[in-house]
């Protein structure tokens, strides 16, 4: 008997998963959910207005497709100049935070201050402030997703353990040389943990941004959609921001993978493992 | 000079090495040194009362001790960690008061980045340093690890070895950089019987070749006198030196405890003064032997 056979009959979950590569996992599931979604509403025919066959959200999305994805452009530059602007940010405060407990006296109530803030409840503010371009969207969108990877970065930085600190000092490597060779790669993978949060949180923001006023991006074409009961664009728009949304997230968990394969997350991949079962392997 | 060092002594009590650390004039001298922490509580904790010590270079010094005698904040002290609350010390003709600039330290724990392989966790150490060029320093961190017969583990994470093989890498990192002072605080103490004997030989080899001075931290008796050339026992709360015991047995010693009868006769020693009130220590220690 061969061991692969024993090892494969130990586990049943992934004995009977294992053929099938994740990928091909997620079509599939997204296609039977697709066929039952087109099943359903041409048995039951429910009014179009509040859920369109999927076949006609397709034919919608095949003729508008260049107007959609101009909007879906203005919405994703949104996101990510404002997650990028939370990423660096967030980093740069908690090292700020870490390092000098004078000035982090200062900053930590505003920083607590604008985090209990609803971002959601001042975005129409913040549109009477910066207007209707993209500045405050992106401006929303920071706001929203800067709190987790500040968060999450000061956590990192904070809990390098004391034996690693005297084995710097013992190298006599103090200042910013320990913060890049030590500090911040030790935090990395909190870093990570606060980044997939913040990411989705960055889209809301964004979508918020364009609910509130904007004359482009995805939020807008919902609000026009509602008014138009154009229920085709209404679902094309939601399909968009979810693919979106998963894309930004993936694209989260690639870096993460080619910047930490060390990390304990990642080990069994580096390490040859078995196939596994989950989101972050797509 | 360094001879009049290593002569086999007979196993002797505090102050008798004085004459002998003079000759070869000490490296590091310890000069009464106090220490006291405040709890959290408020409380104020003494972990050191006025140690003095002398030690020469190259001398291998291990200090024995209960926990919680202060052997590790004295070692810390040493290295320039911690600024002690009174007292000094001197290293190489100079007051200690940052950490030491040819300073290795051994920890409990191997404390490798686990974000960096094995090689360039060694070569960390000559890199924060600036020693030598990119090849030069990989050279040399080969070199070491051939010796602790870690061969090909180069590039592996730290992850990827077993304890003894990172704490191997651990003391590779320390001695890369050709350091002057060695601290070890209780390096072999997280690992297995075996595992702990065949460090105790890599270590002797290298310490050998390089002859760095060593403190070295344990609460194992045996260990203690396989390794060193003079066991320092502290006791009490606040720490202070209670005995200076010289091993005057030859090199190398292979750490072989069992078979060697001039070792077993330190050790009996040694335990007489940590545990003064135990029966009779030769009863263990001959069941052992």
């Amino acid at each position: 008997m061969q061991s692969g056979q024993v090892v494969a009959g130990t586990n049943d979950r992934s004995r009977w998963l294992a053929p099938v590569s994740t990928p091909l996992w997620i079509v599939a599931y997204i296609l039977v959910f697709g066929l039952i979604w087109e099943g359903a509403t041409v048995a039951l025919r429910p009014p179009d207005y509040l859920l369109p066959p999927l076949h006609s959200v397709l034919r919608y999305f095949a003729e508008q497709w260049p107007m959609l994805l101009k909007h879906a452009g203005v919405t994703a530059q949104e996101t990510m100049l404002g997650f990028g602007a939370a990423v660096v940010g967030g980093i740069a405060v908690a090292f700020i935070l870490d390092r000098f407990p004078r000035i982090a006296m200062l900053l930590w109530p505003s920083v607590l201050f604008a985090q209990i803030t609803p971002k959601v409840a001042i975005a129409p503010l913040l549109l009477l402030w910066l207007g209707f371009g993209i500045e405050s969207k992106v401006l929303i969108a920071f706001l929203i997703s800067f709190f987790p990877i500040l968060v999450n970065a000061h956590a990192g930085f904070r809990s390098i353990d004391e034996e690693t600190a005297e084995l710097a000092r013992s190298m006599g490597v103090r200042g910013l040389r320990y913060f890049c060779r030590f500090q911040f790669p030790h935090a990395l993978p909190r870093i990570f943990s606060g980044a997939r949060i913040a990411i989705n949180f960055a889209l809301v923001g964004a979508v918020v941004g364009e609910f509130v006023g904007s004359d482009q991006g995805l939020g807008n074409l919902i609000i026009l959609a509602a008014r138009l009961l154009n229920s085709p664009l209404m679902f094309c728009t939601i399909i968009l921001l979810m693919g979106m949304g998963a894309l930004f997230f993936f694209t989260v968990g690639m870096c993460e993978r080619w910047m930490i394969p060390w990390h304990v997350s990642h080990r069994r991949a580096l390490q040859g493992g078995a196939a596994r079962i989950g989101l972050q392997d797509a | 000079m360094r001879d009049s060092m290593v002569r086999p002594l007979a196993a002797s009590t505090a102050g008798d090495n004085a004459a002998d650390v003079r000759a070869a004039g000490p490296v590091l001298t310890i000069r009464g040194v106090h220490q006291t922490f405040t709890a959290r509580s408020g409380e104020v904790v003494e972990a050191l009362d006025n140690i003095n010590l002398e030690i020469a270079a190259g001398e291998f010094v291990a200090f024995v001790g209960i926990s919680g005698c202060g052997k590790t904040t004295l070692m810390k002290i040493v290295g320039g960690l911690i600024a002690p609350t009174q007292g000094e010390v001197i290293y190489k003709g100079e007051r200690v008061s940052g950490p030491i600039k040819d300073l290795g330290i051994v920890f409990q724990k191997p404390v490798l980045l686990e974000w960096r392989t094995v090689l360039r966790n060694i070569t960390l150490q000559t890199s924060m340093r600036d020693l030598g060029s990119a090849a030069e320093q990989r050279r040399r961190a080969q070199d070491l690890l051939d010796r602790v017969g870690l061969t090909g583990y180069g590039d592996r994470f730290p992850w990827e070895l077993s304890g003894g093989q990172q704490q191997r890498v651990s003391l590779c990192r320390a001695l890369v950089h050709n350091p002057g002072l060695l601290l070890m605080d209780e390096p072999f103490g997280a690992l297995d019987a075996l595992t702990r004997e065949q460090l105790q030989r890599d270590l002797e080899q290298m310490w050998l070749a390089q002859k760095p001075t060593v403190l070295f931290v344990t609460h194992d008796v045996g260990e203690a006198v396989c390794l060193a050339d003079r066991v320092v026992v502290l006791a009490g709360k606040p720490g202070t030196v209670i005995a200076n015991i010289r091993i005057g047995v030859g090199r190398a010693r292979d750490a072989d405890l069992l078979n060697n009868p001039k070792l077993q006769a330190c050790a009996k020693e040694v335990r007489s003064v940590l545990l003064p009130n135990e029966p009779k220590a030769d009863a263990v220690l001959t069941a052992i032997g």
